[in-house]
């Protein structure tokens, strides 16, 4: 198609964005073959190109990714029970289970952390990265929950049967 | 057919932030983890520029906008916890906290797509193009062009529209513009024929959050099923 338009808020790539993608796909290899040579029956060096392919397996494609706001609320021997802020705009929280050694790596885990839940799927397969998110998670949100729970079975619902004596 | 959607971008204007260089960096700093690179050029100017790398998408914040950059299936950007809610909208609800934010600007919703149709040459798809949208008074001015593209434009309220279409005639269409896929089905693909079109979107709101973004994306969804009916 013809370009007709030439507009400076349109999408565009600067060299520095160019050099910065292909940085970050040199350094991971991305769309790089894995070249084998006649060197590769050498042990040292078979290892290492076994070793290289791990940045290719990190950097897989996924169709599709959610980062997920949510708060540590239960911890069994075996799983994590998480809330997690599954609608922003409705404010609908849900509860999820996920094993514990996902989140080995959080500190004081006992003391129920805020945590970024980035889960990645496609077709036949998912990953599921815990982050911190100490300094992320929208916490007012939670707390607004805690107050609306803390309200359960106080009978607000239940109209007067008879006129307020002042 | 197969459509691609190798460019979809998202920016969000505001009045410049005069002392952007010394306060962003705490802002940003909590999302670097999520990051697999950051970039940051012309440091310690106004014109400073931080860019936070992704898998598939990067987040750019200037001192007078921040820029949500995509390529790929953007159907999944409408879901709840999509990227573009997190981090991208929470980038910029850390910013307009920021005591020095003035107001929101505009927004602009700027989305390029591909309709691959295999089998057909370059000399083809244009051929068919004219055909369908050309008529005697266009071929009295030149009646054979190897290249072709119509430009629609439209204000609706506080949303101005530009939609920019024609063949798809190979990889030039995307360097013309800048665009430089990283996907590799996309990059696959772009050697290839069929139709193009670009739906720029520029809305003057003072409001942006995610519920704006989707009736955007819906905007612009809408126009594409109106340009390729069979899609």
């Amino acid at each position: 198609m013809a370009t007709t338009i030439t507009d400076t808020e349109m999408f565009r790539f600067s060299k520095i964005e160019k050099l910065q993608y292909e940085e970050v796909n040199k350094k991971s290899d991305r769309h790089d073959t894995v070249y084998i040579s006649d060197d590769i029956l050498k042990p040292d060096i078979f290892l290492n190109q076994l070793l290289n392919t791990r940045s290719f397996l990190s950097n897989e494609p996924w169709d599709k990714v959610q980062n997920i706001h949510s708060r540590v609320l239960k911890i069994s021997k075996d799983m994590v029970t998480c809330e997690c802020l599954i609608d922003k705009e409705k404010n609908i929280f849900e509860n999820r289970n996920f094993p514990k050694y996902l989140f080995n790596h959080i500190e004081k885990l006992n003391n129920n952390p805020y945590i970024i839940l980035t889960i990645k799927s496609k077709t036949g397969s998912t990953r599921i990265d815990i982050l911190d998110g100490e300094k992320l998670v929208d916490k007012k949100r939670f707390e607004l929950k805690d107050s609306w729970d803390d309200l359960e079975g106080s009978d607000f619902g239940v109209p007067l049967n008879s006129p307020i004596r002042l | 057919m197969n459509l691609f959607v190798p460019a979809h971008q998202f920016e969000i204007r505001f009045t410049n932030l005069i002392n952007f260089p010394f306060i962003i960096r705490e802002v940003l700093s909590p999302f670097v983890p999520l990051a697999k690179a950051i970039q940051i050029e012309r440091e310690n100017t106004l014109q400073a520029r931080f860019t936070l790398t992704f898998d598939t998408y990067s987040v750019l914040v200037f001192w007078d906008r921040v820029v949500f950059r995509f390529e790929g299936d953007t159907s999944t950007l409408l879901e709840n916890n999509s990227i573009v809610e997190e981090p991208f909208f929470n980038i910029f609800s850390k910013i307009k906290e920021l005591k020095d934010f003035g107001t929101i600007t505009n927004m602009l919703h700027y989305t390029v797509c591909m309709n691959i149709i295999e089998g057909k040459t370059k000399e083809v798809v244009v051929n068919d193009f004219s055909k369908m949208y050309l008529n005697e008074s266009t071929k009295k001015i030149m009646s054979n062009p190897n290249d072709l593209g119509i430009i629609l434009e439209d204000k609706i309220g506080s949303i101005g529209i530009n939609i920019n279409f024609g063949p798809y005639t190979g990889i030039d269409d995307l360097k013309n513009r800048n665009i430089t896929p990283v996907t590799d089905h996309i990059i696959e693909n772009s050697a290839k024929f069929g139709e193009f079109a670009e739906i720029k979107l520029v809305e003057t709101s003072k409001i942006a959050n995610f519920k704006k973004y989707k009736e955007l994306s819906t905007l612009s969804n809408d126009y594409l099923k109106k340009l390729w009916p069979q899609l």
